[in-house]
């Protein structure tokens, strides 16, 4: 039977590549029509404002933040998933729920996800209630926001590093363990440094995510300037109001985003060199 | 000689694509009526639930189907080109908004009835809120709606004007700021996190509070009358809509006896019948019972 698949036949390359176009076209026209509209001359009164400045500034810490947080809490999960699958035969059916449970946050429709993080960590909650009575309050506060932008963008690092780490050569870890590399040597040594561009990619897709969340933000941490406002949530406030200042601050987070996932995808080329 | 296999299924996909939108042309028959399309602010989703119901009994051939959002965003919306055939807004200046875009004719808006706002607080109250003096607390959670929505704008102006009260203390609005932990897209979601236990008060719509309470969501804490602010909800067929039977039928029965009632009953203040065009006239005497204590 012969695979067609891939085929080197020029015809066929043509035709899917045209038949490619309108999808690239859904992708780049609105951007396109963003950048057109953007009011440059109205631009540096924007910039100054003080809504503007607070809502970048929450942006870019909790962003921070919550990439911070991806990467403590999510790199021995990848860790662990990587190693799972070396051991080759069938994976477990633990696995298989786990991998599953590192998934739901991205499929979860964003508001839902918010609105099961108030139920669990609001003062009404079973986990917040306890923390509401240690004196830690989360809900309406930037730590909330920290943890809706983590629920979204972690399970993105999480896979990124890990298929960085399994795709480090099982025979290189062999060597290195028969030449008595103990376990933390050999991730340090050897595991860490050749899955750097993996989590490189994952840092950036992290924080892509983490900085355009606006449904889980809006619903678990609120909406207030200067506190919870990050910059998603401002463009839609200004949607509604003013549409320079939303013009403007929807383009800055697309020039974000479009060098986070530049980033990502010069980190995840770096590794393919050698 | 054989096509070559993949040319043949370009071919195929092309041919039925080609084919499709023949097979989808109606008959002649005539196509059931679409939907009039009706934008009404987020607090007046009860009233307008139950209006629909009995417009649809009314005028079963004009079928309707709202969206409701803060009316900021629905102005918002009909400035970017929404097809909406009437708007509802919760205030006079979204309306005047949607006025001078063109969106709508000033000689079309006409007052539907009125709003004032009330303090809504969790069911048990574990808070003790009892008026607006226990705003100002410190253990107080506090949520209201955006000030670019009509009920964030009418909260914004009772703090105001309760800076003047001197049993409020000094500094009464800023205060109480500090304890807002939220302003919400709209007044909806302000109600949703106080009946979550999120928020120990809201400043919402009495209509609002009132909901909460028959539903036994919520209780009801009243603001004095001297402070308290009116809203006008108002009503006009778009621009775009003028002349057409089903929109005009629609705003008509709102402002019938019957759909005043329906206003009316779910707390909003309702003008004696003869009805007049929007203009600044006496305020319409209230005709809503009080119900709902603070828990």
């Amino acid at each position: 039977m012969r695979r067609r698949r891939g085929s080197p036949a020029e015809g066929s390359a043509g035709i899917t590549w045209g038949l490619s176009v309108p999808l690239l076209a859904l992708f780049v026209l609105p951007v396109a029509a963003l950048i057109s509209r953007v009011p440059i001359a109205q631009a540096g009164e924007i910039l100054a404002e003080e809504p503007f400045r607070q809502a970048v500034r929450l942006s870019l810490i909790s962003t921070a933040a919550s990439v911070a947080l991806s990467i403590l809490l999510g790199a021995p999960l990848a860790a662990a998933l990587a190693g799972s699958r070396r051991r080759g035969g069938r994976p477990s059916r633990l696995l298989v729920i786990i991998e599953a449970v590192v998934d739901l946050p991205t499929v979860l429709p964003p508001a839902v996800a918010g609105l099961a993080l108030l139920l669990a960590f609001g003062r009404a909650g079973p986990i917040g209630g306890v923390l509401a009575a240690a004196g830690l309050d989360i809900s309406f506060s930037l730590f909330a926001v920290v943890i809706a932008q983590t629920f979204v963008g972690a399970p993105l690092f999480v896979r990124a590093f890990r298929a960085g780490l399994e795709g480090v050569d099982a025979d290189l870890l062999d060597a290195a363990s028969m030449d008595g590399a103990s376990r933390w040597v050999r991730l340090a040594r050897v595991s860490l440094p050749l899955a750097g561009p993996g989590f490189g990619a994952g840092c950036a897709l992290c924080a892509a995510r983490a900085l355009g969340e606006f449904g889980a933000t809006i619903v678990f941490a609120g909406s207030l300037p200067g506190v919870t406002q990050t910059l998603p949530l401002s463009v839609y406030v200004a949607l509604h109001e003013d549409l320079d200042r939303a013009l403007l601050m929807g383009v800055l987070l697309l020039g974000l985003a479009v060098a986070l996932l530049g980033g990502a995808r010069l980190a995840a080329g770096l590794g393919k060199g050698d | 000689m054989r096509m070559n296999p993949l040319r043949r299924k370009v071919v195929l996909v092309a041919a039925l694509a080609l084919l499709m939108p023949a097979g989808c042309r109606r008959g002649p028959a005539s196509p059931p009526p679409a939907p009039m399309v009706v934008f009404a602010a987020a607090s007046l989703a009860d009233a307008f639930h139950e209006l629909n119901i009995a417009f649809a009994q009314a005028r079963p051939e004009l079928p309707v189907v709202c969206s409701f959002a803060g009316s900021n965003q629905l102005v918002a919306q009909i400035e970017s080109g929404a097809p909406a055939r009437v708007l509802v807004t919760a205030d006079e200046h979204s309306m005047a908004r949607a006025v001078q875009g063109r969106h709508v004719r000033a000689e079309a808006v006409r007052e539907v009835c009125g709003n004032e706002l009330a303090l809504v607080v969790p069911a048990n109250n574990p808070a003790r809120v009892q008026g607006l003096s226990d705003l100002t607390r410190a253990d107080v959670r506090v949520v209201m709606a955006a000030p670019a929505v009509p009920a964030g704008a009418a909260a914004a102006a009772l703090l105001s004007a309760s800076a003047a009260i001197p049993t409020l203390g000094a500094n009464f609005p800023e205060r109480v700021m500090r304890n807002v932990r939220s302003q919400e897209e709209n007044v909806r979601m302000a109600m949703a996190k106080v009946e979550l236990g999120e928020a120990d008060v809201g400043i919402v719509y009495r209509t609002d509070a009132l909901a909460a309470v028959r539903g036994g969501r919520g209780a009801m804490v009243t603001i004095p009358d001297a402070l308290n602010q009116r809203t006008s909800v108002r009503i006009a067929v778009t621009a775009r809509a003028e002349g057409e039977p089903g929109p005009t039928a629609f705003v008509e029965f709102v402002l019938s006896a019957a759909g005043q009632r329906i206003m009316a009953e779910h707390g909003f203040v309702v003008a004696e019948p003869a009805l007049e065009p929007a203009t600044p006239g006496p305020a319409p005497s209230p005709s809503a019972p009080e119900t709902g204590k603070p828990g």
